[in-house]
């Protein structure tokens, strides 16, 4: 695998990671400032819940109070009327056909309502009847409200079809005839749907549902959802245990959303119950459908809220990285320094071990020529001399490089003054002036003439920029070459100076190379691969730093940055 | 010319060979290649010039120099001749009185010019002390020779 698509991988990974790591850290947050959010909204619901619950508690047997009283207070008064009646006219005259039209008549009109009215004798039969029906002779003697009528002296029916196949109740009062030792029973029906409509006053919701219904379960009037006047209904629903008190009983629907309240009627065996299939959480969806502004408000909270973790998330993952990343080039570039300072030891071992041999090499060489040129006839004295001056060409070479890779090593000196960089600047390129002016190169210069003085050695620094423009100088052939080299604030502490070509560039993975002792492009024996080597460690010594930038086919930028100031390790400036 | 050199090297074959290539150059040169004989022929011998090298078995040349300097014969005029020599042993090598460093692998001619000025110097002094001592101007003598020699002033061998 090439080196390329290894840092491809790499790169991959580590953008999944902190891609990872952002999408963690955005959750943790989120639920960290969400938690509080959503528990003071789960409060705020419940609270608002029990507010609604007690709400349609409130109102439901506020409707059943007003409705019961309602019904009670209707049928009492139809009661109380047919008990009027039996103290008010005698047994003849209620026998009377047109005296019971007429008391029909006039209590239909003073109570309304009413669908009929009869006089039934104590055998059960019905003497006389005041009404649409055809019902007189009919026998009532085995129907329930007639024997009730008779035990208790008046009755309120269940609703009952009867004879006459509609629905309705009757209101039964016992009249007793002393004169005959005997009694009669006053009865009146009512129709169901007076019932109804008193029920269907207390206006009920489409939700809701209000009826009648008996102890035994039976229903009294039409339920919305349990079916019609007579039939039966689960009674599962109500406690008639807790109704028989005639308080209100309000409860919880089981095995659906909403509440059930009932009560007991004070006039008749009958309980009026009222449901509502509407729950606290409607009520609250409702509450809040209502409020725009509010809904509207929590939600751009939210929005901005989670916007701003995004953000945060991913600032911090940026710093995260960005501080991984320094630290990792601050190690690699300690490495790269505690390499080079490796390498420089062993090569400035090398060198002053092989400056004894060369140095014998040199002088058994120098001796044969010393000898060659004392003695006459020497045969092939011409060629002799020519391999001796090749030998100490060779010695000259080794030499140079033995002793600028102890110059690489050396524990130089600093001799600190106040110069001027400009003014280095110049003097280097006074050095190189036939150089240039020879190879036609364009020089354009940058300085800025505002910098202040810093403190550091002339000489080693001649030898820096030296070195730097030398070698963009040796690596370009062609003319035209054109060179900046611009002199900078870099920051508060430093100046920088900043030597860019347009020629060839340095490959990317070379770069790491170029600092390295014995790395050279040139030609062989035409460089010894130490002068950005000792640049290096020249710029080290002197607190700077140096870096390089290039790109292959555009150019190469060396970046020389030196401190204002060269501190000591405790601090204090060495000058 | 004759002049007495002394070539203190542990590397037999170059001490050798530079001694012979010196002598052809009309030097009486005699190489020495451990540090105790060079001490002996030191004080025997007499050399006018030590060539020195620094890293030896036994005794390091800095200390060879220190002890020349110490002792009577302190006019010989020391040149360093080192394949490992640090900025610091020359510091350290001039400061001592040494005449010159020079780094091995050394060119003959540029040995010779050395050799050369290091005697001159020597004879220069010693002529320029003896001048000043003849006409009795003790203070500037002495004042010339402290500069290289330290304390004692030799006009010809006498110490004044």
């Amino acid at each position: 695998m090439n080196p390329i698509r290894l840092n491809d991988l790499i790169e991959s990974f580590l953008n999944n990671r902190y891609r990872v790591l952002k999408l963690k850290l955005f959750f943790i947050i989120g639920i960290i400032a969400g938690a509080p959010l959503i528990l003071v909204s789960l409060i705020a619901y419940f609270w608002l819940y029990g507010i609604a619950r007690d709400d349609f508690a409130i109102k439901l047997s506020e409707k059943l109070e007003t409705a019961s009283l309602s019904i009670d207070f209707y049928i009492s008064e139809k009661l109380s009327g047919l008990k009027f009646l039996t103290y008010a006219y005698s047994y003849e005259s209620l026998t009377n056909k047109e005296t019971l039209n007429n008391i029909f008549n006039l209590f239909k009109r003073e109570f309304g309502e009413m669908v009929d009215i009869g006089i039934i004798e104590s055998n059960g039969i019905q003497r006389v009847y005041a009404g649409p029906f055809n019902l007189t002779g009919k026998d009532y003697s085995s129907h329930d409200w007639f024997l009730k009528a008779l035990s208790k002296g008046y009755y309120v029916s269940d609703v009952f079809s009867g004879y006459r196949n509609i629905p309705h109740f009757a209101i039964a009062v016992k009249k007793n005839i002393p004169s005959k030792g005997s009694f009669c029973i006053l009865r009146a029906t009512i129709d169901l749907d007076s019932l109804t409509n008193r029920i269907q006053a207390m206006g009920l919701k489409g939700s809701e549902d209000a009826f009648l219904i008996n102890n035994r379960g039976v229903l009294q009037t039409d339920s919305r959802f349990f079916g019609r006047a007579m039939e039966n209904m689960d009674v599962g629903l109500m406690d008639y245990r807790r109704a028989y008190s005639k308080n209100i009983t309000i409860s919880a629907l089981k095995d659906m959303e909403g509440f059930i309240g009932y009560k007991r009627l004070n006039s008749v065996d009958w309980y009026l119950v009222m449901l509502t299939k509407d729950s606290p959480h409607d009520k609250i969806i409702e509450l809040l459908r209502h409020n725009y502004t509010l809904v509207y408000l929590v939600f751009g909270v939210l929005f901005v809220c989670v916007v701003l973790n995004f953000i945060v998330s991913s600032r911090l993952i940026d710093w995260i990285r960005t501080s991984e990343k320094n630290r990792e080039e601050a190690i690699a570039r300690s490495e790269h320094a505690n390499r080079l300072a490796s390498i420089g030891r062993l090569a400035a071992g090398v060198a002053h071990e092989i400056n004894n041999p060369l140095a014998i090499i040199n002088e058994k060489a120098g001796l044969m020529k010393d000898i060659i040129d004392i003695t006459e006839n020497v045969p092939h004295r011409e060629k002799l001399l020519a391999l001796i001056a090749a030998i100490a060409q060779s010695v000259n070479r080794c030499r140079t490089i033995t002793h600028r890779l102890l110059g690489f090593a050396r524990q130089m000196d600093v001799n600190l003054e106040m110069i001027d960089i400009n003014t280095v600047i110049r003097e280097v390129l006074q050095f190189l002036e036939k150089e240039i002016l020879y190879r036609d190169i364009r020089l354009e210069l940058d300085m800025d003439n505002g910098l202040p003085s810093i403190e550091s050695d002339k000489g080693q620094l001649q030898q820096v920029f030296l070195n730097i423009i030398n070698n963009a100088i040796d690596a370009v052939q062609e003319e035209g070459f054109i060179k900046i080299i611009k002199t900078f604030r870099y920051n508060q502490d430093s100046v920088g100076v900043s030597i860019r070509d347009n020629g060839h560039g340095i490959p990317a993975d070379k770069l790491k190379q170029i600092f390295e002792p014995f790395y050279t492009t040139k030609e062989k024996g035409k460089g010894t691969g130490l002068g950005l080597a000792i640049t290096y460690g020249i710029v080290n010594k002197l607190g700077g730093e140096i870096k390089v930038d290039s790109e292959v086919g555009r150019g190469t930028v060396f970046t020389v940055i030196l401190p204002l100031r060269l501190v000591s390790k405790t601090g204090d400036s060495i000058l | 010319m004759w002049e007495k050199i002394l070539i203190v090297d542990d590397e037999h074959e170059f001490g050798t060979t530079l001694a012979e290539r010196l002598m052809l150059r009309d030097y009486d040169a005699k190489a020495i290649d451990n540090v105790e004989m060079a001490m002996i022929e030191l004080k025997q011998w007499q050399p006018d010039i030590v060539l020195l090298d620094l890293r030896m078995p036994g005794l390091h040349g800095i200390e060879v120099l220190r002890e020349i300097k110490r002792g009577k014969k302190k006019d010989i005029q020391v040149i360093i001749l080192t394949g490992h020599g640090t900025d610091k042993d020359e510091q350290e090598a001039r400061s001592l009185g040494g005449f010159d460093f020079l780094k091995k692998p050394a060119d003959i001619d540029l040995l010779v010019a050395k050799i050369k000025e290091a005697f001159a110097e020597k004879v220069e002094r010693a002529m320029l002390a003896a001048t000043f001592a003849e006409e009795g101007v003790f203070e500037t003598a002495t004042k010339i020779i402290k500069r290289k020699n330290r304390r004692r002033v030799y006009v010809r061998g006498i110490a004044c």
